[in-house]
């Protein structure tokens, strides 16, 4: 309590920090929400400027935005089916279907206010996260049991989108197959590459992620034609908001979502979009109806952004306790620790108790914020709907064109980028997942150099999965729940062809 | 707090002493060069170890020839894709490009054919840095090298060594020099992001860690890892209480972590001599000596085009070697 004190004591004296905090704040909404520049670009760009901000207020500015940028990038996601980097992914699944619906102001409330929940609920685990929970998860969590938690998590995800349970698992078994290409993660041995030096790097997914989201949605529009009911059911615009008895009615799934999106931003590589897949999943997989989700169902936008805002603050622990980042944003903190000539580390939480709580201080006050002008962007930024269909269209396209060639100036990966969106708008038309292609080309990188890291250290023998507590406790769950949908679906064929 | 030896603080001062006497006999500038900013390319992701160094000093080659310089990040490919988009790029010295001992590993495995010592060539060599072994600081089983390649021996086969070992790279190599020096097999595994590759030994999934010492120095300070062999060829300034690898073995020749900016050699002659007497002055300014004084190089010497090319020319020579050795090539 003292120490909340002292931070906020900080934040407050000097007018300068408030102007800061303002700037971060907007600044990180604004670059989460435009795809493929994300807070990770602003992050880089203002990195050497940082130098004339003291270290705490150079990582307030951080914090702020790490906060703000994530929550940023599902407006984008609910309003056009752009997911302003992979975390808000899960959002758009449910998030786009209700903005169809007429529902954009309902999903962007719902956003807001799990986003903030969320980001609130972590900052208190960080305040009460010490070097001890740091040190117990690295020890605990080596690379079988990150293989294990990213088996469980395309498990629980793997029929998300598709019409059908083999069509579901078809799509994530391609997106892990497109997860191969490049050079693979021990030997650097070329896959799939064809010679083209273009694939060497493997296939970035933010391209696929625009190209299967927005670019098939701007094909499928255009194949529909602009008739005049296309317009009117866009510019059909609710601004309602979600009311506390709907929040109530999630409590088991936003707090899940929040622990789940805490655990994962903790672990060093998996963070937030990890966490964004695995609430979704698990809200999909206990819920009463699963086959809502995807269509429209708003716990599926809960789940989802109350699980990468919830990253945030787990992600701070390890990079506070033991200068391991979890994530871009996280690394790049670390080096506006190396810029102020501070070392990063076990020792930072001891010696720098007032800038660690400041940041703290800020990041929780970024996510009150959130919830304050979440209220009012999603009654101004929803009217960005009214916009005819014909010219919003084309805005998109242009600008998941320019976000795709920013992500490292490439036009090979708008090339990328615009297949997938051709791939998707055809597949998409036969109950195939998008979604789950994308899911599977995110997971299977990370997995995949998991796996090969396991099975070094164990020697290649398999049975390190079934040996270690959390990585069996892991990998039966996953299982647990293939058996489950496996189950479900040949029950309902049954149940229909009796009929 | 770091020691500063007194020969480290007298090679700075004649440097710097130097560097004065070089600015007073000013490269004549150029006609209608440079009229734009210029581009870098750097083949790396935004706010790494090559990201930071690179902007470090770019924002004094700024300030040397009076036009902005603007960093643009390209990783992927093993950083070949920004090599190429360097190649694809017009001689007219508005696109530059940082690059690393990747240039060397590549032109040795023939995954690029350009040379850079002949096809393109240094502006200046930024930075050297060595690399080291580490263990945790509270291993029960072995405390120094010592009683760590006791422990080797006598669990052949067991020990791990967390690594970014990708084929023919220079942690690859180093590795292979050890277990060579050393008499010993390790269980290599590969970590690509470095806090992983911390993590691991921090969080005991490996036994032993090969990074560079300037990365993970925190970790040296608070006791949670323990440097017990470098790879240079005397005992560093820093580590004068561990052994080196030369100590080991003398045939060694030590590889480096060599990163530094270049341009092609058809590039006109005045431009390429104006960029390198302002890259030089970057080099030797105060900001980038005080850039590099804590991360940990093999030496701040300025090394001219000639140096620099000696010294990549002997780290060619070194990778064929190995990777003859290793089979990679004939």
């Amino acid at each position: 309590m003292e120490h909340m004190l002292m931070g906020l004591q900080y934040l407050f004296s000097d007018p300068f920090n408030i102007v800061l905090f303002l700037a971060a704040l907007f600044g990180g909404m604004f670059f989460g929400a435009v795809p493929g520049i994300s807070v990770t670009t602003l992050g880089a760009i203002l990195l050497p400027f940082t130098v004339y901000l003291t270290p705490a207020q150079a990582l307030m500015v951080y914090g702020v935005m790490y906060c703000s940028g994530t929550y940023g990038g599902a407006i984008m996601a609910i309003l056009f089916n752009i997911p302003g980097a992979a975390e808000n992914a899960p959002t758009a699944f449910d998030g786009y279907p209700l903005t169809k619906q007429g529902k954009a102001g309902l999903a962007i409330g719902a956003a807001v206010t799990c986003s903030a929940i969320g980001g609130l609920m972590s900052c208190i685990g960080m305040m009460l996260g010490t070097d001890a929970i740091a040190r117990w998860a690295i020890v605990s969590f080596g690379p079988p049991e990150m293989f294990a938690v990213i088996f469980c998590g395309c498990a629980l995800a793997s029929t998300m989108g598709a019409s059908s349970t083999l069509k579901g698992w078809l799509s994530l078994a391609f997106g892990l197959l497109l997860a191969t290409v490049g050079a693979d993660p021990v030997g650097g041995i070329f896959r799939y590459t064809y010679g083209s030096v273009g694939l060497m790097g493997g296939i970035s997914f933010i391209p696929l992620l625009l190209g299967f989201f927005s670019i098939s949605e701007v094909f499928s529009n255009a194949s529909i034609g602009v008739s005049k009911e296309s317009i009117k059911a866009y510019s059909n615009v609710g601004v309602e908001f979600p009311s506390l008895r709907t929040f109530w009615q999630q409590r088991v799934n936003i707090l899940r979502s929040a622990g789940c999106g805490f655990c994962c931003g903790m672990l060093p590589g998996l963070g937030a979009t990890l966490a964004a897949f695995m609430s979704y999943g698990f809200a999909r997989s206990t819920s009463k109806h699963p086959e809502r989700f995807g269509k429209g169902e708003l716990a599926g936008v809960i789940a989802s952004e109350t699980g990468n805002n919830a990253a945030t603050g787990g992600a701070m622990i390890p990079m506070l306790a033991l200068g391991l980042p979890g994530g871009s944003t996280t690394a790049l903190m670390l080096s506006v620790f190396l810029l102020h000539g501070l070392e990063p580390g076990p020792l930072i939480m001891t010696q720098q108790t007032q800038m660690v709580w400041a940041v703290f201080m800020a990041m929780f006050l970024a996510n009150c914020s959130i919830l304050g002008l979440g209220y009012v962007a999603s009654k101004t930024v929803t009217s960005l709907l009214r916009i005819p269909t014909s010219f919003l269209m084309p805005f998109i396209f242009v600008l998941s064109c320019i976000g795709t060639y920013a992500l490292r100036n490439s036009v090979f990966d708008v090339c990328i980028m615009l297949v997938a969106g051709l791939f998707g708008f055809l597949v998409k038309r036969h109950g195939y997942s998008a979604a789950g292609i994308v899911l599977g080309s995110i997971l299977g990188s990370l997995g995949e150099s998991a796996f090969a890291k396991t099975m070094q250290m164990s020697d290649y023998d398999w049975t390190i999965f079934l040996t270690r507590p959390f990585c069996a406790f892991f990998i039966g769950a996953g299982f647990l729940s293939l058996g489950i949908i496996a189950y479900r679906s040949l029950k309902s064929i049954r149940v229909a062809t009796h009929h | 707090m770091r020691r500063l030896s007194f020969s480290k603080v007298l090679a700075v001062a004649a440097i710097t002493v130097l560097g004065f006497c070089f600015t007073a006999q000013a490269v004549e500038k150029p006609d209608n060069y440079p009229k734009r900013p210029v581009t870098v390319i750097v083949p790396f992701g935004a706010g790494g170890g090559a990201d930071q160094m690179a902007r470090a000093l770019l924002q004094e080659v700024g300030k040397n020839i009076g036009v902005p310089i603007i960093v643009v990040n390209k990783p992927g490919g093993n950083a070949t894709l920004g090599f190429y988009d360097y190649w694809a790029a017009p001689e007219d010295g508005y696109t530059l490009l940082q690059y690393n001992d990747d240039g060397v590993t590549h032109k040795v495995s023939s995954i690029l054919k350009q040379d850079p010592t002949v096809d393109y060539q240094p502006l200046s060599i930024a930075m050297i840095v060595y690399s080291q072994i580490y263990i945790r600081g509270n291993d029960k089983r072995f405390h120094d090298w010592d009683s760590f390649i006791a422990y080797a021996k006598a669990n052949p086969g067991k020990v791990t060594l967390g690594n970014i070992a990708q084929k023919g790279n220079l942690e690859e190599v180093q590795a292979t020099q050890l277990m060579k020096a050393a008499g010993v097999e390790f269980r290599q595994i590969s970590f690509d992001k470095p806090s992983e590759r911390y993590a691991s030994l921090v969080g005991g999934h490996v036994d032993a860690l090969l990074e560079q010492p300037g990365d993970v120095s925190p970790y040296i300070k608070s006791g949670d890892m323990k440097p017990i062999l470098s790879y240079t060829d005397v005992r560093p300034v820093e580590f004068q209480d561990i052994p080196c690898i030369k100590e080991l073995d003398d045939k060694v020749v030590n590889i480096y972590k060599v990163r530094g900016f270049y341009c092609r050699p058809t590039l006109d002659k005045k431009i390429q001599d104006y960029l390198r007497e302002a890259f030089k002055q970057a080099f030797l300014s105060e900001n980038f000596q005080k850039y590099i004084s804590d991360k940990y190089l093999v030496d701040t010497e300025y090394r001219d085009l000639d140096q620099s090319i000696e010294l990549l020319r002997g780290m060619m020579e070194t990778y064929a070697k190995t990777y003859r050795e290793l089979g990679y090539i004939k």
